[in-house]
Formats: C-alpha cells, sequence, structure tokens
C-alpha cells in the first residue's frame, strides 16, 4: 500500500506542477478546458432538467416507465465507460513505456496495476463524472431534492456503477489479451463487438420500452405505482436497473427500500473489484508478457492489401507514395487507432439508420426549422468528433520519428497538403453520406439538399483544416497514445473553436431557413436569395477558418523539432 | 517523370574537379529531362524539376569558380548561433569540411554539438549564421541540401508500427529512390550490416543496436556526399561497432565528407583526420588529428587528459 501512495503522490505532483505551470498557452487551454466543459455540462443539467419536466409534467409518464427509461439510458452509459475504459486501459496498461519502468522495479504487479488501472479510471471517467453529476443535478431539481440527496447519489449510487463498469473493463481487456496470443487479436475484437452489439440488442428486446410504455398505461392515472413485475426476470441482476431502482423508491420516499438497492449494488462492486484484483494477480503479468508477443507476430500484406505494402513496387512518384503508405500502415497496425475506427464506424452506421427513419416534416414552419437545424448540426457535430479524434492527433502520431522525414528533402507543406488531403477524403464521405440519408424524408425539397450538401462540403473542410492545424500547433511528439493527445487541454480547446464554428453556422443559417420553410408551409413571401446569401456566408467563414487553420499549421510545422 | 536517383547519384558522388567529372557534368546537363521540355511540363515542377534546376545551376556557379577549396568544400558553417529564449547553445561557430574529410565533434554533455548537427539537418533553424552542406544552404534550399546528406542521429527512433525493411524503403522514397534502386541498396547494406534475419519483424521489438544498424543503413542508401552522424557508436555491438566504423571510414575515402560527433575518444582517434572540440557553444579547439597529437604531447601526452583540461 505505501508504494502505491507513494507512486500516486509523485504522478500526482507530477500532473500538478505540469498543469499549474503559468504561461499563456496553458492559461488559454484551461480557460478552453473550462468554458467546453463547463457548457456541456451547463448543456446536459438544463437537458436534464427539461426532460424530467416534459416526462412528468407534460407527457405524465410516471415514475416507473421514467425509472425504467432512465435505467435503459443507465445501460447505454455502462457499455460506453465500459468501452472507453477498455480502449484507455490497452495503452496505459499495455503500451506505456512507465509500464516498462515500472515493471523493472521490486513493486507486485498487482500494485503496479491497480495504479495504472486508477491512473487510467480517473483519467478516462472524469468527463463521465461532470455529466453524471449535471444530469443528476437537473432531474434532482425537478423533485427538489435536499443537497444531500445529490452527493449521496453521486458518491453511493453513480460512483460505484462507474467504477463497476471500469472494473469489468479491466477483467475483460486482460482475459482478452491473455488469449489473443492464441486466438488473434483481430478475431477477439470482433467478438467483443459482435457480444457488445448482441448485448445491447437483447437488452432492448427483453425490455421492449414500446410494449412496457403500453402495459404501463394501462393503469393511467395510476402510473407511478410499481410495476416491477413486468420487468424481464434478466434485467434484475443488472447494475443499471439498481441504480433506476434506488432513485425510484427514493422519489417515492421509500428509503429502505432505495438503500437495499445501493447495498447490493456497493456489494456488487467490491465484488467485482476483488475479482478485478484477482485476475490481475493472475492474470496481469502473463497477459503483459502476451501483448509483447503479439506485437512481435507481424501480418505480412496480403491480396489487395499487398499493393500498399511499402517494399511493393509503385507508378506513382516516390516520396508521395512512402508518406501516403506509411500513414496508412501506422494508422491501421495501431490497435488505439484502427479500434476506436471500427467503433465510431458502428456509431455512424447506426446514426445514419436513425436518422434516416426521422421525419424531418413539421407543420409549423418554425419546428420545421429547428428539426431541421438540430439534425443539420449533429451532423456537423459528428464530423467535428471524428475530426477531432483523428484528425488532430495525426501529426502528433509522428512521434519522435518525424527526424526522419524532417531530416529528408521532403517538403514539410507538401507532407502537410498530404495529411490534409489523406484524411478529408474520408471525412467527405461521410459528411455527404450523412447529407443523403439525413435528407430522406424531406428529399422532394431539392434545394434543401443541394444547400446541405454544400455547407457540409465547407464544414469538412474547416474542421479538418482546424484540427490538422490545431493539432499542428499543439503538436506533443512525446505522447505516444493518439487517444491521450486527442483528449488533451489542447483537443478541448481545438473543440471549444469547432462549437464556436458550430454556433456561427446556426446564426448564418437559421434565419434564412426560417423563412423558407415559412414560404414552403405557409406561402410567406420569401427571397429566395436570402438563403443563397445565408450559404454563402457559411462558406465564406469556412473558407477562412481553413485558409487560416492550414496556415497556422504550416507555420507551425518550420518550429524546431 | 521521376527524376531517376542514378542521375542523382552520378552527381552527388562526382569530383568536378577531375575530368571524368567535367564529362560527368556535360552528361547531366544533357540528359533528356533538360533538353526536352515536354518532359519538363510533365515533370512535377515542385518535387522534380526545381531541385534538378538548381543542382545545375549550382554546379556551374562552382564548376566556373576558380577557387579550388569552393569547389571541394562539403560542409560549410559560418557564423552559426542558435539561442533558445535568453541561453545560447552555440556561439557564432565556423567549420568547413571537405569532400573525404573525416571531421570528428567532440564537448562534453550540454555543449552544443546536436545543437549543431539538428542546425546541419534542417531540424533546427539558426538563430544567426548561415549552414552549407554540398554548396546549397540548408535555410535557403533545404531540400537540395537534405539530398546531398546522410543523418543519423543520437537517438534512433524509427516507425516502431514498420518493419525493417518497410522502414528502409520509406527512407529511400523519401530521396526520391526508384523501388529496383533501392531494393539493391537495402539487399546490399542489410547484407553489411547483417539485419536480414530481423529485417521483416517490426520495429517496435528491435534493441538499441537493431535500430541503430537500421537508422545507419538507412542513411547510407542513397549514396549520400555528406554524412552527419550524431554518437553513431551507442547501443552497438563490438561486432557492429566495427563494421560500422570500416563502412564510415570506407565512405570518407569514396569521397564523402564525414562529421561525427562522440563521446568516445578512441572512436575519434581512430577514425577521425580532424577534430573539433566545443564547449559551452563555442568551439576552443580546432584542427588536424596531428595537430592535436602533438597539442596533446606538449600536455601530457593522453588524448583523455588533454581533452578534459580543453573542456574543463
Amino acid at each position: 500500500m505505501d508504494e502505491i501512495l507513494h507512486i500516486l503522490r509523485f504522478k500526482s505532483r507530477s500532473i500538478l506542477m505540469r498543469s499549474t505551470e503559468f504561461n499563456a498557452a496553458n492559461v488559454v487551454r484551461t480557460f478552453g478546458s473550462i468554458v467546453v466543459f463547463g457548457g456541456f455540462a451547463i448543456g446536459a443539467y438544463y437537458s436534464s432538467r427539461v426532460a424530467t419536466d416534459y416526462l412528468l409534467d407534460t407527457a405524465r409518464l410516471g415514475l416507473f416507465l421514467l425509472h425504467r427509461f432512465m435505467a435503459m439510458l443507465l445501460f447505454v452509459f455502462f457499455l460506453s465507460i465500459n468501452v472507453g475504459n477498455i480502449i484507455v486501459s490497452y495503452a496505459t496498461l499495455y503500451r506505456s513505456s512507465e509500464m516498462e519502468y515500472f515493471l523493472t522495479k521490486p513493486i507486485p504487479h498487482t500494485n503496479l496495476f491497480l495504479i495504472k488501472f486508477l491512473d487510467n479510471f480517473f483519467y478516462s471517467s472524469t468527463a463521465f463524472f461532470l455529466m453524471a453529476m449535471a444530469v443528476l443535478l437537473g432531474y434532482g431539481s425537478h423533485f427538489h431534492m435536499p443537497a444531500l440527496f445529490y452527493i449521496r447519489t453521486m458518491f453511493l449510487t453513480l460512483m460505484p456503477f462507474i467504477f463497476l463498469s471500469g472494473c469489468l473493463a479491466a477483467i475483460m481487456l486482460m482475459v482478452v489479451m491473455r488469449f489473443a496470443e492464441s486466438l488473434g487479436v483481430r478475431k477477439l475484437v470482433l467478438l467483443l463487438v459482435i457480444v457488445y452489439l448482441g448485448g445491447l440488442s437483447l437488452y432492448f428486446s427483453m425490455t421492449n420500452p414500446v410494449q412496457l410504455q403500453a402495459q404501463v398505461m394501462e393503469h393511467f392515472p395510476h402510473v407511478d405505482q410499481y410495476f416491477g413485475y413486468l420487468d424481464p426476470p434478466v434485467a434484475k441482476f443488472l447494475p443499471n436497473h439498481w441504480v433506476a431502482e434506488s432513485l425510484y423508491w427514493t422519489m417515492r420516499g421509500d428509503e429502505s427500500h432505495a438503500l437495499s438497492y445501493v447495498v447490493l449494488l456497493a456489494g456488487a462492486t467490491i465484488a467485482v473489484f476483488v475479482l478485478m484484483l484477482w485476475t490481475a494477480k493472475r492474470l496481469f503479468y502473463a497477459s503483459w508478457l502476451s501483448s509483447l508477443n503479439l506485437r512481435k507476430t507481424v501480418e505480412a500484406p496480403g491480396g489487395l492489401l499487398k499493393a500498399w505494402s511499402l517494399t511493393s513496387r509503385s507508378r506513382f512518384e516516390p516520396q508521395s507514395t512512402v508518406l501516403v503508405k506509411k500513414e496508412f500502415w501506422q494508422f491501421f497496425r495501431e490497435p488505439s487507432q484502427w479500434i476506436h475506427l471500427t467503433i465510431i464506424a458502428v456509431l455512424i452506421v447506426t446514426f445514419i439508420s436513425s436518422v434516416a427513419q426521422i421525419n424531418l416534416r413539421q407543420p409549423l414552419p418554425f419546428l420545421q426549422t429547428i428539426s431541421y437545424m438540430v439534425v443539420l448540426l449533429f451532423n456537423i457535430f459528428l464530423i467535428a468528433s471524428i475530426a477531432l479524434r483523428f484528425v488532430f492527433p495525426s501529426i502528433s502520431a509522428e512521434g519522435m520519428n518525424f527526424w526522419k522525414i524532417l531530416s529528408a528533402p521532403v517538403d514539410r507543406r507538401k507532407l502537410f497538403w498530404l495529411k490534409f488531403t489523406l484524411y478529408l477524403a474520408p471525412i467527405l464521405l461521410t459528411s455527404e453520406m450523412l447529407v443523403i440519408f439525413s435528407h430522406h424524408s424531406i428529399r422532394n425539397y431539392p434545394l434543401l439538399v443541394q444547400l446541405a450538401s454544400i455547407i457540409m462540403l465547407f464544414a469538412s473542410l474547416a474542421l479538418t483544416a482546424l484540427n490538422l492545424g490545431s493539432g499542428s500547433f499543439f503538436s506533443t511528439y512525446r505522447e505516444k497514445d493518439p487517444i491521450r493527445v486527442a483528449s488533451s487541454q489542447s483537443a478541448t480547446l481545438t473543440f471549444l473553436l469547432c462549437i464556436v464554428y458550430l454556433t456561427a453556422t446556426v446564426s448564418c443559417l437559421f434565419v434564412p431557413f426560417n423563412g423558407y420553410f415559412a414560404f414552403i408551409l405557409r406561402a410567406v413571401p420569401f427571397d429566395q436569395s436570402t438563403v443563397y446569401f445565408g450559404v454563402m456566408l457559411v462558406c465564406i467563414l469556412s473558407a477562412s477558418l481553413c485558409a487560416g487553420s492550414l496556415a497556422l499549421g504550416l507555420r507551425a510545422l518550420r518550429r524546431d523539432f | 517523370m521521376a527524376l531517376r536517383p542514378s542521375v542523382f547519384e552520378t552527381d552527388l558522388s562526382t569530383n568536378f574537379n577531375t575530368p571524368a567529372g567535367r564529362e560527368s557534368f556535360s552528361q547531366i546537363r544533357n540528359t533528356p529531362l533538360v533538353r526536352d521540355s515536354k518532359n519538363i511540363r510533365k515533370a512535377d515542377s515542385i518535387t522534380n524539376v526545381t531541385p534538378f534546376l538548381a543542382y545545375l545551376t549550382h554546379y556551374s556557379k562552382i564548376y566556373s569558380t576558380k577557387d579550388p577549396h569552393l569547389r571541394n568544400l562539403m560542409i560549410r558553417l559560418n557564423e552559426v548561433t542558435k539561442k533558445f529564449g535568453d541561453f545560447t547553445a552555440v556561439n557564432g561557430l565556423s567549420l568547413e569540411i571537405k569532400a573525404g574529410e573525416f571531421f570528428g565533434f567532440l564537448g562534453p554533455n550540454g555543449a552544443g554539438k546536436t545543437t549543431t548537427i539538428k542546425m546541419m539537418t534542417g531540424l533546427f533553424t539558426p538563430t544567426s549564421g548561415s549552414i552549407a552542406i554540398n554548396g546549397f544552404d540548408i535555410g535557403r534550399n533545404p531540400d537540395e541540401a537534405k539530398f546531398s546528406t546522410g543523418y543519423i542521429p543520437d537517438q534512433p527512433f524509427l516507425y516502431e508500427k514498420l518493419t525493417g525493411r518497410e522502414f528502409l524503403y520509406f527512407s529511400a522514397g523519401l530521396y526520391r529512390m526508384d523501388h529496383d534502386a533501392a531494393t539493391a541498396s537495402i539487399a546490399g547494406l542489410a547484407d553489411l550490416f547483417e539485419i536480414g534475419e530481423w529485417i521483416d519483424r517490426r520495429t517496435e521489438h528491435y534493441s538499441q543496436g537493431m535500430r541503430q544498424r537500421i537508422v545507419i543503413a538507412a542513411a547510407l542508401l542513397h549514396n549520400p556526399k555528406a554524412l552527419i552522424i550524431d554518437e553513431p557508436m551507442v547501443g552497438l555491438d563490438p561486432r557492429s561497432a566495427h563494421i560500422v566504423k570500416k563502412v564510415l571510414k570506407q565512405k570518407s575515402r569514396e569521397g564523402s565528407a564525414v562529421f561525427m560527433s562522440t563521446h568516445s575518444l578512441p572512436v575519434a582517434e581512430e577514425l577521425c583526420d580532424r577534430i573539433g572540440i566545443i564547449k559551452n557553444g563555442v568551439l576552443v579547439f580546432e584542427d588536424s588529428l596531428n595537430a592535436f597529437h602533438d597539442f596533446k604531447r606538449r600536455y601530457d601526452g593522453k588524448f583523455e587528459s588533454t581533452f578534459l583540461e580543453l573542456t574543463k
């Protein structure tokens, strides 16, 4: 225990010294982080408050259904934390040079595991804690709950819930790493994706929210009473269910019932934590050694990929060819990159298939404008998130190996443009697919589809350039983990700029589009050129942001290495 | 149309003071790439033609000069200063290294050796002064200067997700070598440095010595006229160190200028024709190894104690 505290003390001190260093860049980054996280927290608080008010006061859903829907959201939340922890834990437990260093010291492996687990857990779950607290405040304020409720729920219910998810993630990761050597890491990851998607689908088919709502509503207006007999038996064993039950009984004023679920959750969390330590004792070092062997197995590119091999002949200009191929292999051989890409691809497909089902048609012009702008904003927001995750770390990903390119006769502008083009192409493709699918229900307004297509084209250009330029400006070549780069304070600041850009885009488009919809739905006289003018403003704004960001990035690339 | 490295190789390895060199120069001038305006238009103007024409212009200038010293000069540092904020890492450093010369750059830790090397390879920009490699200013004509340079850094960082062979092909591509030339060169260097056994493993599993050998091989791939080396023997086993020393000496004999920073006094004594000692960013000694031997005889006859005295 002493050595754990000793190491944690020095790690905290190092983090504290780094983050409290007073210079302009740090001040800007900290300010950016506060604004972004503060903005998200306020947004989460208001959304939660408005949703709770709406569901209970307007839709009159009743306490039981509200908490069952909360259980469903908590299930998704649990899985998100779980997947997030698996990805970050892989980098911190198996890939960090710090772990290699610690393993040479006379410290039990379980202690080392615990130190890195806590480091990783708090790193990857801080944002979740913040969001959970904000949502809890919004939810509790509807019921005018006292301060003690928030403290108790946060520390005795939500924190154990998040911690339980993190522990399960670590156990799964160790098991996967232990057996990846014999079974193949790609097969295991594919299996995990199938298990997660299958689990999600099974859960929702079992709980069947539509059927549940119909069954509960048969008892209207007595919808606050307990309908636990409608729950599927398996759901009662899930931690999300316990959290929802504890909140339900608290709101009903039955503290003893609520406490029983809190105790159940705490007991399960402690049990899983002990199981994780036991697994770590048995598997961690063995799985760490397996991960070394795993890295030694090189899959020679075959089939179509053979042409992409760096050792293959190419008809194209050699310098650009090797730079592109290097970028490709560096990306797809880095597990934290391709695993995250796979997950994001699944999410995009889910988003696209969901958005294609949404009927954007609304009877009132204002509502129509709101619904249209929300979908357009979501599309741009998704592109901004993808760019932040993959484009922002792309210059830092060159790492300390960058000396090879910088000392070779390679024009740095060429390298920069190559990266820009390489990342822009898939982002542009995704954004145009989003336009096509999200406009499915309003496809008979071709003007809207064309304008959205132009807006997304410029948004893709601006957001790719912004993330590349900013990533170049804030490059950290010593950081090996792209996820850490993408979640750094500099990345948060870049995301803040993306949100400012989004706000500016809405400001340019809202009034003209509202006029356009009023013309279509209510035949209100309207000058169509105002829509073109709004879109043109967005294009000019995007082009300026694109040019400025690229200039900044190029300038930063000329700095001393 | 990509510029064939064979043209460059002829160009780079030619001494233009000799009749053969003049003949070679006229051959380059008459290559189809220069004569055929269609080909020039077809070629990528930024990546191929500009450096090539700059090369020809440059050599025609050097060829026309009557100063034999200038014709033979491969590395030139002129009053180079590098400051990091208030701290001056290198202060008014001037050096000239001729083709075929092996220059040892010595100095204690933090003296400014790596900073100097990073400026010579374009990784740092000098605060003032200029650096020319093969007559090309690294600031104004970085690509042309870098074509003539092979750089071996002190820390052999490699792209970890690539295999050794892929890294070598990657390096060859950066110098615009075509596939056949790269394959031949890689095969030769793999034999020379005995890296064939593990060349197809990812570099993330390499030991320091393996990485170092790959980095040295990558630096020699394009047959550079100037080799800039920072601590080449770190992590090498005696056999590999012996091979590396032999190869470097051979390159120097073939006409390449070798600029080597090292902490190893025996290595400097064994390989170098001329040495420079830097202390606090200032060159405190610069002369031939024989002159250094005279100097040390006047002191106590030992390389180490003379070095310690000079850098005290």
